[in-house]
Formats: C-alpha cells, sequence, structure tokens
C-alpha cells in the first residue's frame, strides 16, 4: 500500500513563517475592524448612553460627544479610528471616558502586564505538570488512580472560574490566613506580589492542569497503538522507552494545539477570576469600564484581548517547528 | 436523505449503551434535563415566592434555606436548570450548526473558497466569546436570545476546523467516488455521505460548545450584565455572591448552582468522549 507522507511545512524561514505570519495579519486586520464595527451595532447607542447619564450637565455632554465625533457620520469616525490606531506608536485609541484624558493605551498598558503575568504563569504550570500528570496517568492507564483524573478533569471543563476563586478565597484567605484575598496589584518587593498573585494562579492552574493532562494522556493512549509501535517494541524496545521517548513526545504537539485552540476560553476564565480577586488586570479593567460605561476603554480592552489570542494561536503554530523534528526551519 | 443521518444516529445511541462512563454520562445529563421538566410539580415553591425569613438556614421546609429576601434556595436551584439548558442547547445547536456547514463546504469544495471560510474561521477563533459579550452588554443588558446568539456566533471556529480536515479526508475515499458516480449531487454526498461518518465527532463538539456556553454565560451573570429575566445557575452565582453568601457561612446557597453547572459539565462531557469512536475516555 502505497503511503502518502502527509504535506508538511518545511523551511521556516521562507515561505511558512512568511505564510503564518501574513494570516496572523488578516486576522489582526479582521479582528481590528470588527472592534470598530461591534460598539456600533446600534447606531446612537453611544449618543444614547451619554444622554442617560444623570452626573453629566448638557454641556459636558456636548463636549463629549464632540471630543469622540460621536455626532459625526461613520465614515468620519473610522477615520478617526485609523488615525487613533496608526497614527502615533503606541497606538492611543482614544481618551478614555473614567479615566479622562488619559487615552485608552494608557490606561490598558497598566493592565496588559498583570494580565500577562497571571496568563503565562498559570498556563506554564498547567503545561508542564499536565504533561507530567498525562504521562503518569497513560503509563497507569485503567487504575484508580486514572479512572479518578478523568472524572475529575471532565468535572473542571464546566466549573465556572470565578466560583472555583471565591471557594480558595474562603477557604485559603478567609478560614486560614494563607494568601491575602484581593487588592493583588499594589505592587511592592517580587515576594508581596508573588503571594497576593498566588491564589488567582492556583485557580487557574486547577481549571486548565486536568485538562491538559487529559489530552496528553488520550494521546499518548492512541499512539500506543499504532502499527509503527507494536513494530518498535517487536524489535525489542523496552515499553518505559517506547513510553517516555516516543509517545510522550507525540504528545506535546496535541497539548499545545489544544491551549491554543481554547485560548479565548482560557483568557475568559482568567478575567472572571481576575474579577473576583480585584486583580488589577485586563479583566478587572473591562469589568470596571462596562459597569461605569467607559466605552473607548472596552474596545481597548476588547482588542487587546483579541491581539493576546492572535500571538498565543501564532506561537502554538511557531512551537510545532521545535517540537516535531520533522518540520524543518 | 434522512436514511444516512438515521444510521448515523443509530451508531451514537450504540456508542452511549457501550461503556459504563459514557452511560454515567448520559444518566447525570438526563436527570438534569428531566429536573427542568419536572421543575413545576417537583419545586416546592416557586422560585420567586417569599416563602420564609430572609438569610434562612437549611431546614426540612427549605432543603437550602432561603436567600435575601426569603424565597426558596432549592426551588431556584431546580427553576434555574430551564435557564442554564436553554443557554447550553441553544448556543451549541448554533455552534454546531455553523461550524459543520462552514466545515463541511471548506473541506467538500477546498479551491478558494474553502481556502476563503477558512481564514474567517481564523478570525473568528481569535474573538474571545466573554470580552465581546461585555462590550454588547454595556450598551443594555442583553436578553437571553442575544446573548445565546453571541455565543453561537463566535464559538464555531473549532468545529468547522475539525469538520474540515475530517471531511478531506473522507471526499477522497473511494465511496464517496461511487457516490458521485452513482449521480449524487455534491449536497446529497456532503450530508448523505460524509456527514454520518463524522457525527460522532460533530457530538463532541457540540457537547463541548453546550458546556462552554453555560460557562461563559454564567461568568457574564456573574459580573451583574447578564439577564436577570432568564433565571439560571448563572444568575444565581451573582445573587448569592453579591449577597455575600459564603462571608454569612451560607455555603448552601453559594456551592449547589456552581455544583449543578460543573455536573452538567460532567455529564455531557462523559456522554460526548464515550460517543467519539476513537473514544478519550476508555476506562
Amino acid at each position: 500500500m502505497l503511503i502518502r507522507r502527509p504535506h508538511l511545512p518545511s523551511r521556516l524561514s521562507s515561505s511558512y513563517l512568511r505564510n503564518r505570519l501574513v494570516a496572523a495579519l488578516i486576522v489582526f486586520l479582521a479582528v481590528w475592524v470588527i472592534n470598530f464595527i461591534i460598539p456600533r451595532l446600534e447606531p446612537g447607542n453611544f449618543v444614547a448612553t451619554l444622554s442617560s447619564r444623570p452626573d453629566l450637565t448638557p454641556e459636558q455632554r456636548e463636549k463629549l460627544i464632540e471630543l469622540f465625533g460621536l455626532n459625526q457620520s461613520l465614515w468620519v469616525q473610522f477615520l478617526k479610528y485609523v488615525q487613533q490606531t496608526f497614527g502615533s506608536f503606541p497606538p492611543s485609541f482614544g481618551v478614555s471616558f473614567l479615566h479622562y484624558p488619559q487615552t485608552v493605551w494608557s490606561v490598558v498598558s497598566l493592565a496588559l502586564p498583570w494580565t500577562l503575568l497571571l496568563i503565562v504563569v498559570s498556563i506554564s504550570f498547567a503545561w508542564v505538570f499536565g504533561v507530567l500528570l498525562g504521562t503518569a496517568l497513560a503509563w497507569w492507564q485503567g487504575s484508580k488512580f486514572d479512572s479518578f483524573v478523568v472524572g475529575a478533569s471532565s468535572f473542571m471543563w464546566g466549573v465556572p472560574s470565578y466560583w472555583l476563586g471565591t471557594i480558595l478565597i474562603y477557604l485559603f484567605a478567609i478560614k486560614v490566613h494563607l494568601f491575602p484575598a484581593a487588592l493583588t496589584g499594589t505592587g511592592g518587593p517580587p515576594l508581596t506580589i508573588l503571594s497576593h498573585a498566588f491564589l488567582p494562579i492556583l485557580t487557574l492552574v486547577l481549571l486548565n492542569l486536568p485538562i491538559n493532562a487529559m489530552v496528553v494522556r488520550n494521546t499518548m493512549i492512541d499512539v500506543m497503538r499504532e502499527d509503527f509501535m507494536f513494530a518498535a517494541r517487536a524489535r525489542g524496545i523496552k515499553l518505559r522507552t517506547l513510553m517516555f521517548g516516543h509517545a510522550a513526545r507525540n504528545a506535546l504537539l496535541p497539548s499545545i494545539t489544544n491551549l491554543a485552540l481554547n485560548f479565548g476560553a482560557i483568557l475568559s476564565g482568567a478575567y472572571l477570576v481576575e474579577i473576583i480577586f480585584s486583580y488589577p488586570g485586563m479583566g478587572y479593567l473591562i469589568e470596571q469600564s462596562a459597569l461605569n460605561r467607559d466605552y473607548p476603554v472596552l474596545e481597548g480592552v476588547l482588542f487587546f484581548s483579541a491581539i493576546i489570542v492572535i500571538v498565543a494561536n501564532l506561537l502554538g503554530d511557531l512551537s510545532y517547528v521545535f517540537l516535531d523534528p520533522r518540520v524543518e526551519y | 436523505m434522512l436514511g444516512g443521518l438515521a444510521t448515523g444516529l443509530k451508531a451514537v445511541w450504540k456508542a452511549v449503551t457501550r461503556s459504563s462512563t459514557t452511560k454515567f454520562g448520559f444518566a447525570v445529563t438526563a436527570s438534569i434535563v428531566a429536573i427542568a421538566i419536572l421543575a413545576p410539580i417537583i419545586a416546592p415553591y416557586p422560585p420567586t415566592a417569599i416563602t420564609g425569613p430572609s438569610y434562612g438556614s437549611p431546614s426540612l421546609k427549605h432543603l437550602l434555606g432561603t436567600d435575601d429576601i426569603g424565597e426558596d434556595v432549592f426551588s431556584q436551584l431546580l427553576w434555574a436548570s430551564r435557564g442554564s439548558l436553554l443557554v447550553a442547547f441553544g448556543a451549541g445547536m448554533i455552534t454546531t450548526l455553523l461550524g459543520v456547514i462552514v466545515g463541511l463546504a471548506a473541506g467538500y469544495y477546498g479551491g478558494r473558497p474553502g481556502e476563503g471560510l477558512m481564514r474567517l474561521t481564523d478570525v473568528v477563533l481569535v474573538l474571545p466569546t466573554l470580552p465581546v459579550l461585555i462590550v454588547i452588554a454595556a450598551f443594555a443588558p442583553p436578553s437571553v436570545f442575544l446573548v445565546i446568539a453571541v455565543i453561537g456566533i463566535l464559538s464555531w471556529a473549532p468545529t468547522a476546523r475539525i469538520i474540515r480536515s475530517q471531511t478531506l479526508t473522507l471526499k477522497t475515499r473511494p465511496f464517496v467516488d461511487t457516490s458521485r458516480m452513482s449521480g449524487m449531487s455534491d449536497l446529497e454526498i456532503m450530508l448523505r455521505v460524509i456527514l454520518p461518518n463524522e457525527l460522532s465527532l460533530v457530538f463532541v463538539y457540540a457537547v463541548f460548545a453546550a458546556v462552554s456556553a453555560v460557562v461563559i454565560e454564567s461568568g457574564l451573570d456573574f459580573i451583574g450584565l447578564g439577564s436577570i429575566s432568564n433565571l439560571s445557575w448563572g444568575i444565581m452565582l451573582y445573587f448569592s455572591l453579591s449577597r455575600d453568601a459564603l462571608l454569612r457561612g451560607m455555603w448552601w446557597w453559594f456551592l449547589p448552582p456552581g455544583l449543578m453547572i460543573a455536573l452538567l459539565g460532567t455529564g455531557l462531557i462523559l456522554l460526548g468522549y464515550g460517543i467519539e469512536k476513537r473514544g478519550w475516555v476508555r476506562v
């Protein structure tokens, strides 16, 4: 039987990398346009909401409407949007309602590092320990331990992150005073930041680790059933070597793909955790902006949230090049 | 037309009854659906009737105590299954329908239209659902149907990807050529020949979409931007959190709604795992 080799992207330096970057750029531009459209889907919304705010005098309202160009045609507003994005670096994205006269960028750029810290640390832990746990589960497949984690991971899929976060606050900050419950972003020495960020990170690790372990476990079990694994065993290669050397390696890629594919959901979960811990990241910012109707900042947070997902997907694709020996670069 | 789908559904049912894990998943899901249907009969009180003291502890009269205005929490828990299941099935259906249409078309036709559809999929994939919902809700608290529609419209990308890649493989199989030679139209081949072979995969992705939808909707509720007219477990969590249930020691008000969301997820996912042919769960 003729075995057709799958077409693999070769030569990262040339076409693969370029195609991937062009695709990411197209996605970026599309998201950028969608970000303009979503808040304007119902015409007059900005103005209507501004008019219903009792804390503004008519003069202030007029000034705001003029400042944000809300009385102009969509086309003029779009040109303004273009100018706010590409007119300067970093892009200003206009002026915040709530933090006037600060620009959206100056507000968002304060929150962005906190979210990145939370996500990068918790996803790294969840990934590394998920791979280890998943490998162990595949090794002891069918054991009680295995069944327990399989059940736990199905359970974790449906657990709302803020619900788990609240339980952890209750257990470790109120019942037992181990960690501070809130006000994570007061800064200070690294140890203080760590102790404040510990519970939010723990929440996200607990949510994402079992799911990742399941992906690794199942891929490894699938790989162990492939013909070439039987052939390798027939040649006398030890099961242990096959499992940890071959199967585990094959399971790394799907686990990364899974993380990248679900990154939007992971980010949403992280935002809710930020809110429950008053952790000063993008999630907390988007909540505050939504409750205070700070539309420019809302748009900014939405935009940068999409950027985070785009970058995560790009990194996920590029990681193939480093983890899969068949992909040359 | 329906013959192929019926065969596929029969295979799905066979998979449900195959393993104990899947049976368990089916039992949990079916129980929650039964609770939702029978809520008016089995709930001791209407969900919004004031039937006891405020912040009452659990008692025989009120199994899970009462909330801040004296409504029965246990009755609310049963009634709220309706709101959450509405989101699960509504958003799950929209996600699956869109994902299957885009995935089948992109995989079957390929070429430039297929590439175009996949670029669209790439865009949808990176739009994070919850932030988009928050932005929309910031203008006006949306109705539950708008929330369902938005979740559905933003969640179909993974389904479309997997269906496309499966369709790409399946369409090179000899039986597809045979069907074409026997005079079937493209639409018939897609729906009667290719789709039935992907049905288990479609089901697994639908299940994950449904679970994510409930979790996302509860997140929107938690922020206070959800639709209060649609009593769901998320709305219950919002009220118990905003009334500091846990700080008052009223874990019976705070834990059950989250537990029910997680149980619905467990049931659906164990069901889904078992049905996928390559089976994730092989215990």
